[in-house]
């Protein structure tokens, strides 16, 4: 399936299979979390792969926002340095891996969704990350067992603008 | 993934708490009220079938017991970092 593709074709999985994921597509997805662009190529980020049940179990106890029995999970955040852990640029960079995570898995015939609602005081109690460590996101991973249904999304013409504000450009029409 | 009643209570008590966490810094009694929530579900632990870690609640009780009036968010946050604290050794005891 090419990028564009897998792009128009990846959804945010909720449901999920009782199937594991292996440790080489595991691998995969994180590689391609690693391939992301990052603001003065700093890197900050670190992942956490989690896939022991007990502490999958805790993750979900501290998420509200983490729904159905993924069999893993991705921790997503950021390292402190001198000036904070990250700032605006850190979160975007978290941005770029997360895409790269959620295609990835797609790509591998998984599924997964990005969780922003959970307590990271307490994830990171969970998994010992250090007080300069801010986990930014979670991702859910695992076998799809239901795939929803495309959601409705602006028309481009109701995004994109041609040189100037609020000009729309003519070959967007109905687009 | 929860396999015992236990580890559901377990886990339902833990989520109340985090829930709390979760409106700590809204300008609203939700956190206190959610904590009070969980103050109640650990009060009948004792008397709840099926619920095993006796020793568990008694201590997360005898940390309520200590509750003193919030009058700042941080001894509010405090609070409630202590109580997550408890929650996770004994996860990790168990573990």
């Amino acid at each position: 399936m090419s990028m564009i593709d897998l792009m128009k074709t990846r959804r945010s999985i909720r449901s999920f299979l009782p199937k594991p994921v292996s440790d080489e597509d595991a691998i995969k997805i994180l590689d391609a979390a690693r391939l992301a662009p990052s603001g003065g190529n700093r890197q900050r980020w670190k992942f956490f792969w989690v896939n022991d049940p007990q502490v999958l179990r805790m993750i979900k106890n501290c998420s509200p926002g983490f729904y159905g029995d993924a069999p893993a999970a991705i921790i997503a955040g950021l390292e402190d340095e001198s000036g904070g852990p990250g700032g605006v640029i850190g979160l975007l960079d978290i941005g770029f891996a997360a895409e790269n995570i959620l295609l990835a898995a797609h790509a591998l015939g998984l599924g997964g969704c990005a969780v922003g609602s959970f307590i990271a005081a307490s994830v990171k109690k969970v998994v010992n990350a250090p007080d300069g460590f801010k986990p930014v996101l979670i991702f859910s991973i695992g076998y799809p067992d239901k795939t929803p249904a495309t959601p409705t999304k602006k028309k481009l013409s109701e995004i994109v603008y041609l040189n100037e504000y609020g000009k729309s450009w003519e070959k967007l029409e109905g687009l | 993934m929860s396999e015992t009643f236990d580890d559901r209570y377990f886990d339902l008590t833990m989520k109340v708490l985090n829930y709390a966490m979760e409106f700590v810094n809204q300008p609203s009694y939700a956190s206190l009220r959610m904590t009070d929530v969980l103050q109640s579900l650990v009060d009948i632990s004792a008397e709840i079938e099926g619920v095993e870690r006796k020793e568990f609640y008694a201590s997360v009780k005898a940390k309520f017991r200590d509750r003193k009036l919030m009058t700042t968010k941080q001894a509010e946050v405090d609070f409630l970092n202590e109580l997550l604290t408890l929650y996770v050794e004994e996860w990790r005891r168990r573990k």
